[in-house]
């Protein structure tokens, strides 16, 4: 989506006392880089623009979401129809970029899970320990609830010192990309 | 009637909410997560080639199962070659032929999450009962907001028992709570509404009481 007011064939604006204008170009610097081809006064009561958002303008803010260019092969991406893409594949998505989201479900999770128990914990008298269980569901349930949560604790763990030797490792390492595509 | 079902992030069980408000609703659900498609898609064309302009937006809709569907292509250079500015042009067209669409809505704050939320006339956000979640449910809705397409409903899903005011007051919208249920997560892992599998569970009784929400909201 170009800029607003460009086309393919230039650039079509309002000045209001002055208005400054840029834009980047391959070709050769140009003594005259822009041209002037029309100017009119404008109908101020008939050229308001409309209030109400376009697709254009959601672009515009928020940005092309579109893969970029180079991330899609030249061949027909068949291969990627079932997901099958290597590991060392650049990140797709904006959501390849973080987590992903069944990590963050996982997490959601324990920490409803979390919630829960604090809830119970916290429960200042008999009435609040009360409607705390029913919440739960029963007595029997606060136990399955503790067990859980026991199950929790020892998978954070091991979760965590995975991510420990692994964030410790990207920290290390060092592809010479440069060099390494000079050989290539 | 065009309803967007969003989040502020992924794995808080939109499509889910998509497939089955549809299902509830007698929609076509418009599978608009143009490069993270979740829900079922089999062959034939699909909505990367209708934004493409190779295909008709009402003969890529499947209606022949559980849920009429316009399912979204996998492919990245599908997703490239897509103009999701006539998103907002093919989803009018579906519902001239459809009546009712709802939009599975990609996560996030781009213009692929923004675009769905502009072509609908209401949005249901999907949220879980967490700090991370809510705090990402508050960005979409100001996303919904500034797209000016209002927030009908807020789902809280796969929540246990407990009191939504908060919740409600800080969103701006009435909240549906949607129970833990092994029934909903086995009918979506078939790609299938749970009215299909279970259609008397609690949870399948939530996304009805959803859908006449939704309903009711837009008529007024």
């Amino acid at each position: 989506v170009p800029a607003a007011g460009w086309d393919e064939t230039g650039f079509e604006g309002v000045v209001d006392g002055r208005r400054a204008l840029g834009y980047a170009t391959p070709a050769e610097l140009a003594d005259q880089p822009a041209r002037i081809v029309d100017a009119s006064p404008v109908e101020t009561t008939t050229n308001q623009p409309s209030d109400d958002p376009t697709p254009e303008d959601v672009v515009r803010a928020l940005g092309d979401a579109r893969p970029p260019r180079e991330a899609v092969s030249t061949e027909e991406t068949s291969d990627k129809r079932d997901g099958a893409g290597q590991p060392w594949d650049a990140p797709e998505t904006q959501s390849e970029r973080g987590p992903p989201p069944e990590l963050e479900a996982w997490l959601d999770d324990i920490e409803v899970r979390l919630d829960t128990a604090d809830r119970l914990a916290t429960a200042g008298s008999v009435e609040e320990a009360a409607d705390a269980v029913a919440a739960v569901g029963g007595a029997a349930d606060v136990a399955a609830l503790d067990e859980r949560l026991t199950a929790d604790r020892e998978a954070l763990a091991r979760v965590r010192n995975r991510c420990d030797a692994l964030a410790g490792r990207t920290d290390r390492v060092e592809i010479p990309v440069e060099t390494l595509a000079r050989l290539a | 009637m065009r309803v967007a079902v969003t989040a502020g992030k992924g794995g808080v069980g939109k499509s889910t909410v998509a497939l089955n408000l549809a299902a509830k609703l007698d929609a076509v659900v418009v599978d608009a997560d143009l490069s993270m498609a979740d829900l079922p898609a089999g062959r034939g064309p699909d909505l990367h080639d209708v934004l493409a302009d190779r295909a008709d937006p009402v003969e890529a809709v499947r209606d022949a199962g559980p849920v009429a569907i316009l399912p979204c292509g996998r492919s990245l250079a599908g997703a490239r070659a897509a103009d999701a500015t006539a998103l907002e042009a093919v989803v009018r067209a579906v519902t001239r032929r459809y009546d009712r669409v709802v939009l599975d809505c990609p996560a996030g704050m781009r213009s692929d999450a923004g675009l769905p939320l502009l072509a609908a006339d209401a949005c249901v956000l999907v949220t879980r009962p967490t700090e991370t979640a809510l705090a990402d449910a508050m960005r979409a809705r100001e996303l919904a907001r500034a797209v000016e397409t209002p927030l009908a409903r807020v789902v809280l899903n796969r929540a246990p028992s407990m009191v939504t005011d908060d919740i409600a007051a800080a969103l701006g919208a009435p909240v549906t709570r949607l129970p833990e249920s092994d029934e909903l997560a086995r009918a979506q892992r078939h790609g299938r509404p749970v009215g299909t599998v279970a259609p008397d569970c609690p949870a399948s009784d939530r996304l009805r009481a959803l859908a006449d929400a939704v309903h009711s909201a837009l008529r007024s």
